[in-house]
């Protein structure tokens, strides 16, 4: 997968957030997307999940592929448990899909929590079933906002092992603010 | 303060007030103006001895259920149909809004033209719950968060799986509170228009034949088994209506319930 990004603009009320961004990304790279707050990151992410439409310029390349995300907040329906959250959005229901959910939560999350409510568990909890949602579909891309919010040193190093592996080959775009990350990520900085 | 003191409480309050009940009875002195809670309650042992007064409340109680539950299930659909197909709701607005206008008075007299005195309590039951279930179930639908909603756009969720983990708990409270209204509603009015159309072995026909011969003890043990019946029924359904929301369960424990305010 190749996405090319030209000249894109998007502003809101008349401030301008987004001025002329070029991107080209490809697959099998982990591109960080660095830059202060309110630079327009979650803006082109929202642009490029079909969320909010462009002012101008272009995005090719996105056409039919499957795109995957972790959104700001982490979306989560807080009434079900983890295993539901994530066998919700897998293609078929099936006892398989919740094999398949438990066995990637149970990596990042103690088990005991997989079966509470969502709105019992802790902000980094939520956050890894986030992570753990948005790698369980078939993608080409994924697309993650700030996705170590929230997380202690040693869980955010399983979680970027964890990122690496799910999405060997395909095309990450991640939102840092961390320097560190791009370097335990192995991946490609670049600022807006 | 322990549930038992709170118990004992509550018990204590209502006998103040039965006291003070049977205290004006006594001063009245009069059985027809005012009959006192032990003439209220061998009144209703006289009636529950005889096989007429289950027959009754079979008849009462199948009707106005009838017509909740299918003004329920119609409110329901029809909610949901417009929301999805804004076409529809243009369509139902001014059906709705006269709906809610006209006086129930004039729907019993229509209905009693129309469908005879039979199901009247049925028709009555529907016209009342409906737009409430309607108006609640948009609102409820509504409500569900944009941002789930977006998530769903993203990960191309089926329709049926938006309906099951995004509106179902968006939709329940709504409906949770407006079945609350609803039902006392449909009772209140159903044997309002029993009472104007006096179908045979109906509690409407009871309280009629109360006032026809003078006799406010078997009024008031009426009125009681109504007030019985309409919390009983309220209880149960907000129950099962409970158990298709394991998330507001959930929130019951955390937050105190809407199910049990």
């Amino acid at each position: 997968m190749e996405l090319v990004i030209s000249q894109l603009c998007k502003s809101f009320d008349g401030h301008l957030v987004l001025d002329h961004v070029n991107l080209h990304l490809i697959s099998g790279n982990i591109y960080c997307l660095m830059g202060p707050s309110g630079s327009g990151k979650t803006t082109l992410f929202h642009i490029l999940l079909g969320l909010v439409s462009a002012d101008s310029g272009e995005v090719k390349g996105l056409y039919k592929e499957r795109i995957s995300a972790v959104f700001q907040e982490n979306r989560l329906c807080e009434a079900f448990t983890p295993v539901e959250n994530v066998t919700m959005i897998m293609p078929s229901s099936s006892g398989n899909n919740k094999r398949k959910a438990r066995e990637a939560l149970k990596r990042l999350l103690p088990e005991e929590s997989l079966y509470r409510p969502a709105s019992t568990l802790s902000g980094g909890m939520k956050r890894r079933v986030a992570i753990i949602r948005a790698l369980m579909v078939p993608f080409d891309m994924v697309i993650m906002d700030e996705p170590f919010t929230g997380l202690d040193e040693e869980t955010k190093q399983q979680v970027i092992t964890y990122i690496k592996e799910q999405s060997a080959g395909k095309l990450v775009l991640i939102s840092t603010h961390q320097e560190e990350d791009v370097q335990l990520l192995n991946g490609i900085k670049i600022h807006l | 303060m322990n549930a038992g003191i709170l118990r004992f409480k509550k018990a204590g309050i209502i006998l103040f007030w039965l006291l003070i009940w049977q205290a004006a009875s006594t001063a009245v002195h009069n059985s027809i103006i005012l009959v006192g809670p032990l003439d209220v309650i061998l009144a209703l042992l006289n009636q529950i001895r005889l096989a007429d007064f289950w027959k009754t409340i079979g008849f009462s109680f199948g009707k106005i259920s009838l017509g909740f539950l299918s003004a329920f299930a119609t409110g329901i659909l029809a909610g949901g149909a417009a929301c999805r197909y804004p076409l529809i709701g243009d369509f139902l607005s001014p059906l709705m809004a006269l709906i809610k206008s006209v006086p129930v008075a004039s729907f019993v007299i229509l209905a009693l033209i129309w469908a005879g005195s039979e199901n009247l309590s049925v028709i009555i039951g529907f016209l009342v719950v409906f737009p409430i279930i309607y108006i609640q179930t948009i609102a409820g639908i509504k409500s569900t968060d944009r941002h789930l909603l977006e998530m769903a756009d993203v990960f191309k969720m089926s329709e049926t799986k938006r309906i099951f983990y995004l509106y179902r708990p968006a939709l329940l409270p709504y409906l949770a509170s407006s079945c609350r209204v609803a039902l006392g509603l449909s009772w209140k009015s159903g044997i309002a228009a029993e009472v104007i159309g006096v179908p045979l072995h109906s509690i409407g026909e009871k309280l009629y034949l109360s006032k026809i011969y003078l006799s406010t003890a078997d009024l008031f043990a009426w009125t009681l088994v109504i007030i019985l019946l309409s919390a009983l029924f309220e209880s149960f359904f907000l129950w099962l209506l409970s158990l298709a929301s394991p998330g507001i369960r959930q929130k019951k424990k955390e937050v105190g319930s809407i199910w049990n305010s």
